[in-house]
């Protein structure tokens, strides 16, 4: 396998990664991987201008071409422990269908996920979410004595954030009247924070992406920058193997994927199972910061598709609408895990 | 397409003392009922008093403003009670402002090019109530009315019937130090052009600070509250030989317990001299 890094996001103020486009109060607990690609395309242009940012990052990845990488989204961790996207699939075997608790759950420990790549999930792996009310994260027995200081005191659930709306306030700079509005922040606990991977075919990139990474850390990730939302420090973990069951003939995804029309037939068949996301918003460029990008529909992280190998599944996706003096890069690549169904 | 390149950011932070009471409203969203008319703004998670780092923003912006003699043209809310702030409406006004320089403008009208390239060069981080200094140790445990803060008692006039309401107010106690505090100002050159403007407009940052202790932070600013000072000062640059990991540790540009400690007048020579490359 190409070399894998993991990047582990500390986060030193709250995030707000905005929800469906629509209200500021909604927020999400992960970063989907065309948003960090986004924030890095725009750290890149910062350090090493435009032309460099169309030569050498995005010309690489241009159809025809293998990726220079692939970047996962970023998922929560906790200590040691990664977490992965509740893969979208019914569990069978050994189970009929999802134990009710399951749908509360948002992500999979890296235990549980591992045993459900290589088919090995166990009834009593199930047993272990018994003990919580609407948990988010599935894990495995022992784990959840690993993650005793993340307890929350009241439920005894496992927390590694607390999400809440806060008011903002502009004043008048004459009478002091105010506007107020409410924004949705996801807070980390010490300890915890998000975790993302890259997977590099081409290492030429990887000082000048790690300083983009880094600044981005000074600069904050997703909305109310401004404001000292998203700021974090980076650790890097070298020489990481991510869970994966070799040779599989599936694969689950842990990024937003947007195969091209000529890529579905091979990726699907009745195994598979997807759900589809719609990724709106702002373009965050200087020229054209006003403007909304084209919606693009995208398969969500934990998609189970058919394992086509070759130079990657996706794309990216242009996403500029017709007034911006530019080309809006979306992407939508593929960051495959191999599955044993 | 215009080249901004940035150049480096200078990091600012510190700790903020509140000299004599502090009151920054959180109740107005109605969000924290608790049986006091005026409850200061609470941290979501620790409950804790902060300061969003957006009053912060906000005040010092706004007495920059009026600091330079800048019109308040810009209406937020149109309706009753109206909201203005200052925002430059051309390309040449703006390229002479420190204000919109430094705290943005936001995107307007996308047909009118000079809207474009306006990027935001300051950061302002919420600050929170500092978890190892001796004065949050004493704030713990005294007995105050809530925890961290202390209730005033007001007498309110009616203005047509002259009849006094009393109100509570809460404060978080003169003494009171929010730490770690954490602004985050962009350096960038346009078109080759340099960085001399950017630096300028750094020591307007810098007198914005200053400005901010002379007034008052937070409401009830003309009964005396509000008054705060920014402490343990450290000014730092990065540039991008840093982020490059080129460069083992940012620059000290300043240091010093008090604004007055900083040297303002030597940061630009130690960034031109530090910019590598
Ligand atoms: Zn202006």
């Amino acid at each position: 396998m190409p070399d894998t890094v993991l990047y582990r996001l500390h986060f030193r103020s709250p995030l707000h990664i905005g929800e469906r486009g629509v209200g500021l109060e909604e927020t999400r607990t992960s970063v989907p991987a065309d948003t960090l690609f986004s924030a890095l395309c725009s750290a890149w242009r910062w350090l090493y201008g435009a032309d460099s940012l169309q030569a050498e990052l995005l010309a690489p990845f241009a159809d025809g071409q293998s990726p220079p990488f692939l970047l996962s989204s970023a998922f929560p961790f906790a200590g040691e422990m990664l977490f992965f996207p509740k893969p979208i699939v019914s569990l069978s075997p050994p189970k009929e269908e999802y134990p009710k608790k399951l749908r509360a759950v948002q992500y999979w420990s890296q235990s549980v996920f591992t045993r459900w790549l290589q088919g090995q999930l166990t009834d009593s792996d199930y047993e272990s979410l018994e003990g919580e009310e609407e948990p988010l994260f599935w894990l495995l027995e022992e784990e959840r004595k690993a993650l005793e200081p993340f307890r929350d005191g009241e439920t005894g659930s496992v927390r590694l954030w607390q999400e809440h709306v806060v008011p903002r306030v502009t004043l008048d700079r004459i009478t002091s009247a105010s506007q107020i509005w409410f924004f949705g922040q996801v807070a980390f606990r010490k300890g915890a924070g998000l975790w993302c991977a890259i997977r590099y075919r081409d290492t030429a990139l990887r000082s000048r992406l790690e300083a983009c990474l880094r600044l981005l850390g000074d600069s904050g990730l997703g909305g109310e920058r401004g404001a000292g939302f998203g700021l974090f420090e980076v650790s890097v973990v070298e020489g990481v193997s991510l869970p994966e069951a070799q040779g599989a003939e599936y694969m689950v995804t842990l990024s937003p994927c947007c195969p091209d029309g000529a890529q579905w037939n091979a990726l699907l068949d009745t195994r598979c199972a997807y759900d589809l996301l719609p990724r709106r918003g702002w373009i965050g460029s200087p020229e054209a910061g006003n403007l909304r990008r084209k919606t693009v529909w995208m398969l969500r992280e934990g998609a189970v598709l058919r394992n086509a190998g070759g130079t990657g599944v996706g794309r990216l996706v242009n996403v500029k609408p017709d007034p911006c003096p530019h080309d809006v890069w979306r992407y939508g690549y593929a960051f495959p895990l191999g599955v044993n169904l | 397409m215009p080249n901004l390149m940035l150049k480096g950011k200078v990091i600012i932070t510190g700790a903020i003392e509140a000299v004599t009471g502090l009151h920054i409203g959180g109740a107005a969203a109605g969000l924290d009922i608790g049986g006091i008319d005026n409850p200061v703004i609470r941290h979501p998670v620790t409950r804790e008093p902060y300061i969003p780092g957006s009053s912060l923003r906000g005040k010092m912006r706004s007495l920059l403003d009026k600091h330079l003699g800048l019109e308040a043209n810009k209406f937020i809310q149109r309706r009753e009670p109206v909201v203005r702030v200052h925002e430059c409406d051309d390309e040449e006004k703006y390229l002479q402002c420190p204000a919109c320089q430094i705290f943005g403008v936001t995107p307007g009208d996308q047909r009118r090019d000079w809207n474009r390239l306006k990027p935001s060069r300051l950061i302002v981080r919420d600050v929170l109530l500092s978890q190892t200094h001796e004065a949050t140790r004493r704030l713990r445990e005294a007995k105050t009315d809530l925890p961290f803060t202390e209730v005033k008692w007001e007498a309110a006039i009616d203005r047509i019937t002259a009849a006094a309401v009393p109100r509570q107010n809460e404060r978080v106690p003169a003494g009171a130090v929010f730490s770690p505090f954490e602004m985050v100002y962009n350096l960038f050159d346009l078109n080759g052009t340099g960085i001399e403007n950017d630096i300028q407009w750094l020591t307007h940052l810098l007198k914005a600070m200053e400005l901010l202790e002379d007034d008052y932070l937070g409401g009830y600013g003309s009964r005396g509250a509000g008054k705060i000072a920014f402490r343990e000062l450290k000014v730092l640059f990065k540039s991008r030989a840093y982020y490059e990991g080129k460069v083992d540790k940012p620059i000290v540009l300043g240091e010093g317990d008090t604004l007055r400690d900083l040297n303002v007048s030597q940061f630009a020579e130690k960034i031109r001299q530090n910019l590598g490359d």
